[in-house]
């Protein structure tokens, strides 16, 4: 599906992305490189990792495109090594290169210059110096697990469970991002910034009741970042179980009794297609993650399950917004309009979220659906164009929107944090 | 001690550092946008499609020498317009991040080079004409650079993205800590 249009639309999100993590700052990148600022590099490994996942669940689906570059390890060594003589050289790289040139670097836009020399170099050297050299030690397109004759999830297993471990651990790793920030703090004690920075606290003027209520937003905020996860969690496996049904990976029938739901064909890799179709009709089932079985009634009781902890989590995380809003308050913190605009959003989202069609019948949905719910739509005809886009705005476009919604209230709560713990990390 | 307008600009610089999302949310945001491109076109791949723009120029420009070049028989520069799309894409949304961030200002140099070098704005445009210049060259070599090798690589556990991230760091550290051995607010009394 490679249109102008899904070109566009992918790269206007990725270039927003790549300002708001702050990889279009030259100076991160280049100590990161020299091991001083972690953001980038802590940045990049969870991209990598959420990014990894991803594309194991999209092959496992049989919706990744992938496109793996050939393993022509000379010519990779010397492309890699001229890479980073590029980044350490610029603090650019082709991607944040172009970010940064929109955002007002002149200096961006001669690197974009030198890029497309850099091309036209290539493509004048191409015959007579890469050609010969791609040929050397070629070992094509090949992937790691084929290399070493292992499977795919082991390998991203251990990958994300290393990589995961590696980033709790050194997570209080005090970075030269952090340091700038303390310094500036330092100056807004002294009153030079006050007109750009948070509003200080008078050093007499923190008590020990400050403090202890500070320490308390912290725990709050540390619950508030898990019970968001959480929901993520709960969310993305509710759209996966949609998808999954909607694509035919779990296809649903009735039997002589309209309640029981049974499974005639599990496939969850395409590699296995035809053996399920096989075992389908055999009656046995052996595909699927880990050559185990997974069909449609295990799904049912994980999906009432995860409706479950999505709800309770929901909860949870308003009351817990609630409470950060009560120590902001009541502690002088500041920030309230940010923990009160994050409060608002998170009611929008949970009541967006609450399934009502239990309580109200089909007049008044939630994004939460039953397993039920979801067999009876697959039972509908689904032949015209409005039913098949009404399938997807219940299902799809409610989830996004209230996804959409989750990201503010964590983007305002951050704003908030942000607005208040410099003070902690005063006093402390 | 540094001048008052000496310290605006740098904590204007600070500023930039802390207006950025935390690591983890920042990571998930770009997580989700490599998996969003592998569902719907494939990996991203932003380096390729400056090789690809040169291709098309030398076509109008020089037809006869690119008629029969053999870089048209690769299947990396051979690719439809979605690309170049992407690439105007990341223009157009850093520009509105940036503009909606109220960050939008010209610079000519960095922090970094500013604390390194006291030499002329035009040394430091021309480095990063020099570096802007081993990179693409680098990314040509090494089939994608930083989005279409590194990061799509390890997505995709491609084995040729070991040899890449190796050599890519240990070249990027070398270079870091001998053009910038001072860092920002060294030898400054903030």
């Amino acid at each position: 599906m490679e249109n102008p249009i899904i070109g566009f639309i992918v790269g206007t999100i990725f270039g927003a992305c790549l300002v708001l993590s702050g990889l279009t700052d030259p100076d991160k990148v280049i100590n990161a490189f020299k091991l001083k600022d972690f953001h980038v590099i802590r940045t990049i490994a969870v991209c990598i990792l959420v990014g990894m996942l991803g594309t194991w669940f999209l092959t496992t689906i049989g919706a990744a495109n992938m496109h793996v570059k050939p393993a022509a390890i000379p010519i990779i060594i010397i492309g890699g090594a001229l890479v980073g003589l590029g980044i350490g050289l610029t603090g650019y790289c082709p991607s944040t290169g172009l970010a940064c040139a929109a955002s007002g670097r002149i200096d961006a836009l001669t690197a974009i210059i030198g890029m497309f020399l850099g091309a036209h170099a290539y493509i004048l050297i191409y015959p007579l110096i890469v050609m010969p050299l791609e040929k050397v030690f070629n070992y094509d397109k090949v992937t790691l697990p084929q290399v070493t004759n292992t499977s795919l999830a082991s390998w991203i297993i251990s990958i994300f469970t290393a990589g995961s471990l590696v980033l709790f651990f050194t997570r209080s790793w005090e970075s030269e991002g952090d340091k700038y920030n303390q310094a500036e703090d330092s100056n807004i004690d002294k009153g030079i910034f006050n007109k750009n920075g948070p509003k200080p606290i008078p050093r007499e003027k923190v008590t020990d009741i400050t403090l202890s209520i500070l320490k308390t937003t912290r725990l709050l905020r540390t619950w508030k970042n898990l019970l968001f996860i959480l929901i993520t969690l709960c969310l993305v496996l509710i759209q996966v179980c949609f998808w999954l049904a909607y694509t035919g990976k779990i296809e649903i029938a009735r039997k002589t009794n309209p309640d029981e739901v049974i499974v005639q064909n599990v496939t969850l890799s395409n590699s296995s297609v035809d053996t399920g179709m096989e075992n389908a009709t055999n009656g046995t089932n052996n595909t699927g993650f880990f050559d185990k079985n997974i069909s449609f009634q295990q799904i049912i009781p994980m999906l009432h399950f995860v409706n479950v902890i999505l709800v309770f989590a929901s909860v949870l995380y308003v009351l817990v917004i609630l409470l950060c809003i009560s120590a902001s308050f009541g502690g002088g913190l500041g920030g309230l309009s940010q923990i009160s605009r994050s409060f608002i959003t998170a009611m929008v989202m949970f009541v967006l979220l609450f399934p009502w069609q239990n309580i109200f019948g089909s007049s008044l949905i939630g994004v939460v659906y039953s397993p039920n719910e979801l067999y009876q739509w697959h039972l509908a005809d689904m032949n015209s164009t409005f039913s098949i886009v009404l399938l997807f705005l219940r299902f799809t476009g409610y989830w996004i929107l209230v996804m959409l919604l989750l990201m503010k209230v964590q983007i305002h709560s951050w704003l908030w944090s942000k607005a208040i713990f410099p003070k902690l990390k005063k006093v402390y | 001690m540094c001048s008052y307008s000496e310290l605006t600009t740098i904590m204007k610089e600070f500023h930039t550092h802390k207006d950025s999302l935390p690591w983890w949310m920042a990571g998930i945001l770009l997580g989700l946008v490599q998996v969003l491109a592998v569902s719907l076109a494939g990996p991203l791949d932003i380096s390729s499609q400056f090789i690809i723009a040169d291709t098309i120029a030398l076509e109008n420009l020089a037809p006869e020498y690119i008629e029969n070049h053999p870089i048209k028989e690769h299947e990396e520069y051979n690719k439809s317009s979605y690309g170049h799309w992407l690439n105007i894409g990341i223009l157009v949304g850093a520009l509105l991040s940036t503009v909606h961030l109220r960050r939008w200002r010209i610079h000519t140099t960095t922090a970094l080079w500013r604390q390194n070098y006291r030499a002329p704005i035009v040394l430091r445009l021309i480095v990063t004409l020099c570096g802007g210049f081993l990179m693409l060259l680098g990314a040509g070599f090494a089939f994608g650079g930083v989005s279409g090798q590194f990061i799509s690589g390890w997505n995709q556990l491609s084995l040729s993205v070991v040899p890449f991230t190796i050599t890519m760091f240990l070249s990027g550290m070398l270079v870091a800590k001998l053009v910038y051995p001072k860092n920002i607010n060294e030898g400054k009394k903030i």
